[in-house]
């Protein structure tokens, strides 16, 4: 389908191929991401593993000009040490 | 809580098993002693160069947090000041350990500064932080993190 994109998410859990309409917001992405990597609810960094770029939770998968079969980086938020 | 040493050895084995992308990405050296429970990842920070080699024991993983121990990969010295890095949002800790529920060493009992953690439940106070690829990629993040990486703790 011309409107999908496909992306490998890797993530510390492993790494899985995602296919999205390229409409998609990056923070649904990020979402259907921990549900399948079985992380708890907090808060992701996306990062596009060719560029190192950070990509904004609001904008859309489009914005970015993605590629098919590129792979995006899914972090959990570093926190602090306690 | 004893966990059986090949119960352990399985665990780790599963959780390091996603790890393949990460090494790609990161050039990270890993050692993994199946026999001893132990596994050295080396690490290199992208803002200075600097390696840096974190070694986790494993006995009784996963009911008890890693043991996680600093290593100098220049000669092979355990638990200085120059094996640390320095800064990392606190996780760097001037008393030499990793200071985190996910590190046994931050636990009071072990000599941390922790004793208001129960160290049976680490697991649950940092979710996103408790397998094995979590840790790794989080402590590559920290010596990336220039906000906060302030280079080897010593010379």
């Amino acid at each position: 389908m011309e409107h999908d994109l496909k992306l490998f998410i890797q993530s510390p859990r492993g790494r899985k191929p995602f296919t999205f309409n390229k409409t998609t917001k990056v923070s649904e992405v990020i979402e259907a991401a921990r549900l399948a990597f079985g992380f708890e609810p907090g808060t992701f960094v996306l990062k596009r593993e060719r560029t190192g770029e950070t990509l904004a939770p609001d904008r859309p998968l489009v914005s970015y000009h993605l590629e098919d079969d590129e792979t995006l980086l899914l972090v959990p938020e570093m926190g602090s040490g306690v | 809580m004893p966990v059986a040493r090949d119960v352990s050895r399985a665990i780790v084995e599963d959780e390091i098993g996603h790890l393949d992308g990460w090494v790609r990405i990161h050039n990270w050296g890993v050692n993994w002693d199946p026999s001893a429970l132990r596994l050295v990842v080396e690490m290199r920070s992208k803002i200075d160069n600097e390696r840096y080699a974190f070694e986790f024991l494993l006995e009784d993983y996963r009911a008890l947090p890693p043991v996680i121990e600093l290593v100098d990969p220049r000669n092979g010295e355990r638990g200085m000041r120059r094996c640390f890095p320095a800064g990392g949002r606190g996780y760097f800790h001037p008393n030499l350990i990793i200071c985190a529920p996910w590190s046994r060493k931050a636990y009071a009992v072990h000599g941390g500064p922790h004793s208001d953690w129960v160290m049976s439940n680490w697991a649950t106070y940092r979710p996103n932080h408790a397998q094995l690829g979590d840790m790794l990629v989080l402590l590559q993040e920290l010596l990336d993190d220039r906000s906060s990486y302030g280079g080897r703790m010593a010379p």
